[in-house]
């Protein structure tokens, strides 16, 4: 009985004890930049030791700040989903009809092994209004100048931005998919076959179901990333629609050394948004896992 | 046996001691550690290939090189500070404007000392602006004077039959030619200083001088300027529904063909993309007559200098004639003298004056508005221009 207990409070905090360097970094990290303390308006340089929420009530509400949201959060998800469709896509297809994939699989590896800015630099490269499409192009006599080439980059869309996202996050996606789909039982789905079930029918009812979990993993940690991300959308996109990350870099590069606390007020309010997106995530495994459990 | 073990163990640390700081000591005297920008190649290799040479052979100093962003070394200064670190690292830095306001707010620097320094007063001027104020900011002997900046506009003598002398020419010679011109998005410190520039040419000096800091009021006085903008953003490349990052990305779309002019704070860099071919040959960089936007940038001491003495020396030998004009060579680095014309003998002078850039260094600058009025001009730049 005792020994039983000890083992339930053991696997109860288990999470946590293994978490706990991991814990000490991020305690490090938040606090060895004093960000939150800035944000805060508590500056050891100055002198000012009393904490004030002035910087969250003056940008919170400018339009500069709410714009930025929505374009974060547009920037963020269309991507997201795009990549979502695209490697859900691939990984079914070539699930279900390629035997030997692992030559296939080594190829599809490479863009998750490229970092994002070497992406980013091939992003410019190609579609620059002087880049390679555009110049083949005018050599074909379709555009006279770079000029009439459309802007792919720097532009109100952000095209340059979701392609570099959907360019490496797809792979990402379609391994995730892949490796639950070799976990997958064959049986469900040939039973449905023989019972009739068409092929649309076997995806909708049968494959998609079992990979509800995986695909919002995936989502959870793709959204997560771009939501944060800073490269891409500085490189590549328009200086009048700024993300979240961005706008705090302007901030904090800023002349008046005041607005510095902007920037560490913005990094506070992502801080919390992915904290938030965290607990949603958690809770969605806790309810899914609990409806599991119910259901044997 | 425990005693024997005690006064050996004892030696042993007290020898250990005395090493420590003898080694100490002898490495203090002979480095001198130059902690500054590292981005541009040709500025490293001035450094490591000439400077550190030079002040081996006539001081014995090894001159080492750290690359590192300002505001990187005002963090670790900061830091040092915070945990009251006496003797640092930094011997040498290379700062100005508002790093210098702030580093000398929160007391990063060392003492005054630019009396020290043999070539400061022999060399340069001053009653010169740039030797007492770094943008709006009183120096007070706080850094020397290393090399001066003036924005300069680059234009394409092959197409342009006449380059623009004011903004209201600039203008023409744009709607003329629709798309062939854009400039960098604030903050970018180039297109910064660009639109400064049109400002004080649009509104004249008095208005700049006399700008004060609340928002509102700056915005009214700013007005024709931004009207100015909005005008010319009509012509501006891809109608100015949007603007690159950096001058870097401009400087690629004027060696594609696809602009007229490019703009930069380094006022040799056309004659060196020309002699590498980048620029193709009739690029000549211009200002407007009524002049431009110039600035210094500065070599300081942080407050817990470990080598002082050895910082002075090699801070002279930085201002020296010829180490001042070997930095304005167009092949190298290309980055303009502090020297004083005046002070020089005939022979210098003659050198000098033969020098690619110290024409520029006749010309005309207008003074500089402060940290926290550009931030506000740049505020402003973003909700008047930008997003009208």
């Amino acid at each position: 009985m005792g020994g039983r207990s000890i083992k339930k409070i053991e696997s109860k905090y288990r999470p946590y004890i293994l978490l706990i360097p991991f814990i000490i970094f991020i305690i490090l990290m938040l606090g060895s930049t004093s960000m939150i303390e800035q944000s805060l308006g508590y500056n050891n340089q100055e002198g000012i030791s009393s904490i004030t929420f002035k910087y969250y009530e003056e940008i919170i509400f400018t339009k500069v700040f709410l714009e930025s949201i929505v374009y974060t959060i547009y920037i963020s998800v269309v991507p997201t989903l795009i990549s979502l469709i695209v490697g859900i896509y691939m990984g079914i297809a070539v699930h279900f009809n390629i035997k030997r994939k692992n030559r296939l699989n080594n190829i599809i590896q490479i863009p998750i092994i490229i970092p994002y800015t070497v992406y980013i630099f091939c992003i410019i490269l190609i579609l620059m209004q002087t880049g390679i499409v555009s110049r083949s192009v005018m050599n074909l006599n379709i555009i006279d100048t770079a000029n009439d080439f459309p802007l792919l980059i720097y532009d109100k869309f952000g095209v340059g931005i979701i392609m570099v996202y959907v360019l490496k996050q797809v792979p990402f996606v379609y391994f995730i998919i892949i490796s639950s789909l070799s976990n997958m039982d064959r049986k469900y789905i040939d039973v449905a076959l023989n019972l009739g079930s068409s092929k649309i029918q076997v995806l909708r009812e049968i494959v998609l179901p079992y990979l509800r979990n995986s695909i919002m993993t995936a989502f959870f940690i793709v959204f997560a990333f771009n939501f944060g991300s800073f490269e891409a959308p500085f490189l590549l996109g328009n200086p009048k629609y700024n993300t979240l990350p961005v706008l705090s870099y302007k901030y904090f590069i800023s002349s008046d050394i005041d607005k510095r606390s902007y920037s560490m007020v913005i990094n506070t309010i992502m801080i919390i948004a992915v904290v938030i997106l965290l607990h949603i995530y958690i809770k969605y495994n806790e309810r899914k896992n609990r409806r599991n459990y119910e259901k044997r | 046996m425990k005693k024997i073990i005690t006064v050996l163990l004892s030696v042993l640390l007290l020898s250990s001691c005395g090493k420590e700081g003898v080694a100490k000591e002898e490495v203090a005297k002979e480095v001198v550690r130059f902690y500054g920008w590292g981005g541009d190649s040709n500025v490293n290799n001035y450094l490591d290939d000439y400077i550190a040479p030079l002040v081996k052979e006539k001081h014995n100093i090894d001159f080492i090189r750290v690359p590192m962003n300002i505001d990187e070394i005002l963090l670790k200064l900061t830091n040092e500070k915070e945990a009251g670190v006496d003797s640092g690292d930094i011997d040498i830095m290379w700062i100005n404007g508002e790093n210098f306001y702030n580093a000398k707010k929160i007391g990063l620097l060392s003492e005054p000392f630019t009396t020290s320094i043999e070539n400061y007063s022999k060399n340069i001027d001053l009653n010169a602006e740039f030797a007492n104020m770094d943008f709006n900011t009183p120096i007070e002997g706080l850094e020397v004077p290393w090399g001066l900046a003036r924005l300069v506009l680059i234009g394409n003598t092959n197409k342009i039959d006449e380059l623009p002398k004011n903004s209201m020419e600039l203008l023409d010679l744009v709607k003329e030619n629709k798309g062939m011109m854009t400039y960098p998005a604030l903050p970018d410190f180039t297109g910064s200083a660009f639109v400064r520039m049109i400002m004080n040419d649009v509104l004249g000096e008095e208005v700049m001088a006399n700008l004060g800091y609340d928002k509102e009021e700056i915005r009214i006085k700013l007005m024709p300027a931004f009207d100015y903008l909005n005008e010319l953003e009509k012509y501006l490349w891809m109608n100015g529904e949007t603007y690159p990052k950096d001058t870097g990305v401009i400087n690629k779309m004027y060696s594609d063909g696809q602009l007229l002019f490019t703009l930069s704070y380094t006022a040799l860099l056309a004659d060196r993309k020309v002699l590498e071919g980048e620029f193709e040959e009739g690029t000549k960089a211009f200002i407007f007559e009524n002049g431009t936007l110039g600035n210094a940038h500065y070599l300081a001491k942080p407050f817990n200098v470990s080598n002082s003495e050895g910082a002075n020396k090699v801070i002279n030998e930085l201002i020296s004639f010829e180490a001042q004009i070997k930095k304005m060579d167009v092949n190298g680095w290309g980055d303009l003298a502090v020297l004083d014309m005046d002070k020089l003998n005939d022979e210098e002078k003659e050198i000098f004056k033969n020098t690619s850039g110290s024409d520029i260094l006749e010309l005309e600058t207008y003074s500089e508005v402060d940290a926290k009025q550009i931030a506000i001009i740049e505020e402003l730049w973003e909700e008047e221009v930008l997003r009208k």
